[in-house]
């Protein structure tokens, strides 16, 4: 068994309700945009931050950065 | 009058504690549960979790610094579940995908580790060990058939075998996120109670499912895993114990439905 999405979940995502889903992205979105912004912030500012931070920054963005193309390109392909 | 040396000083800010660990599984148990009745709700719980967590890191080399990655680790890897897309693709092949960012997840999470928290080396009782220890998956397949059967078996129109390889491929990162990493990294902090928490988390995963077989069946898995990664010091004999378990449980799961 896999911790994935509960069947009535992936169901109401599939077919009913394309808002939810885009809620669930926008939130996504917001959440790297934040860690980007940080990471940004921090790079910018001296002392150099600690390793630790940037890369817990890293833990966050990179998943959701592949994730958040993935979620592009089927806006795309729905568009198309 | 109280002798100084009898006062417990509380723990700094962000240092992880056995009441913070609790908390924070409460929390995840409260966002998995909140999918059943708003996904926006849940999502926005995850996120706001793993921004109070990025606040939490403790000074480096203090207990608990290379604890509170893996904790993000695990919110992170339930919000990309979520707003991944291909909700209508198979359930199987969804998973399947998933593992590239999930395992992506953990290798971050791992970057800072401890070096005895060993994920893909033996440990310190050699292969015959981690051998055994995938075995462990056969025992376990029949219980979590039992209890959660049914919900394995959804192959989404594909055969079992291609289904049941897609899922082991699934498995591989939970594996190396919820017993390599969490549990040694519980185990920093709370060490007694680091299996059943770990377990816990696991488990708070499958609430969603709003049942209470399959929600034992992960805390049972979860417990049985994290058990045996923390006694065998490894996490390969757990990842082949899942891969072992996906098989058994799909293959029977198809043999009966036939």
């Amino acid at each position: 068994m896999t911790p994935s999405l509960p069947p009535a979940v992936r169901d109401f995502l599939a077919g009913g309700d394309p808002a939810a889903s885009r809620t669930a992205g926008v939130v996504l979105l917001a959440l790297l945009l934040l860690a980007l912004l940080e990471r940004v912030l921090m790079q910018s500012a001296q002392p150099f931050p600690r390793r630790e931070v940037v890369r817990l920054l890293d833990l966050v963005t990179v998943p959701l950065f592949v994730i958040f193309v993935l979620v592009v390109l089927e806006r795309f392909r729905d568009l198309s | 009058m109280t002798s100084p040396d009898l006062v417990v000083p509380a723990a700094p800010a962000g240092t992880p504690t056995l009441w913070r660990l609790v908390a924070y599984t409460a929390v995840l148990a409260a966002a998995e549960l909140l999918l059943a009745v708003s996904v926006p709700g849940a999502a926005v719980l995850l996120a706001l979790l793993v921004v109070l967590l990025r606040f939490a890191l403790p000074a480096p080399g203090a207990p608990g610094a290379a604890v509170i990655p893996v904790l993000i680790g695990v919110p992170v890897v339930r919000l990309l579940t979520l707003a991944a897309p291909g909700a209508e693709v198979p359930s199987p092949v969804r998973a399947a995908g998933l593992a590239v960012p999930v395992l992506l997840t953990a290798l971050l999470a791992a970057r800072g580790r401890p070096p005895d928290w060993r994920l893909l080396r033996p440990g310190p009782d050699g292969w015959r060990v981690q051998v055994l220890v995938a075995l462990a998956g056969i025992p376990l397949a029949v219980p979590v058939y039992l209890l959660a059967g049914r919900a394995m078996a959804d192959f989404g129109g594909l055969p079992w075998p291609l289904a049941a390889a897609l899922l082991a491929v699934a498995v591989i990162p939970d594996e190396l996120l919820f017993r390599g990493l969490l549990v040694p990294a519980l185990g920093a902090v709370a060490p007694r109670a680091a299996v059943p928490l770990a377990a816990g988390v696991y488990a708070a995963a499958f609430l969603g499912y709003l049942s209470v077989p399959i929600v034992a069946a992960a805390y049972g898995t979860g417990f049985a895993l994290g058990w045996l990664r923390r006694r065998t010091g490894s996490a390969v004999g757990v990842i082949a114990a899942r891969v072992v378990l996906i098989g058994l449980v799909c293959g029977a799961a198809s043999a009966l439905a036939h």
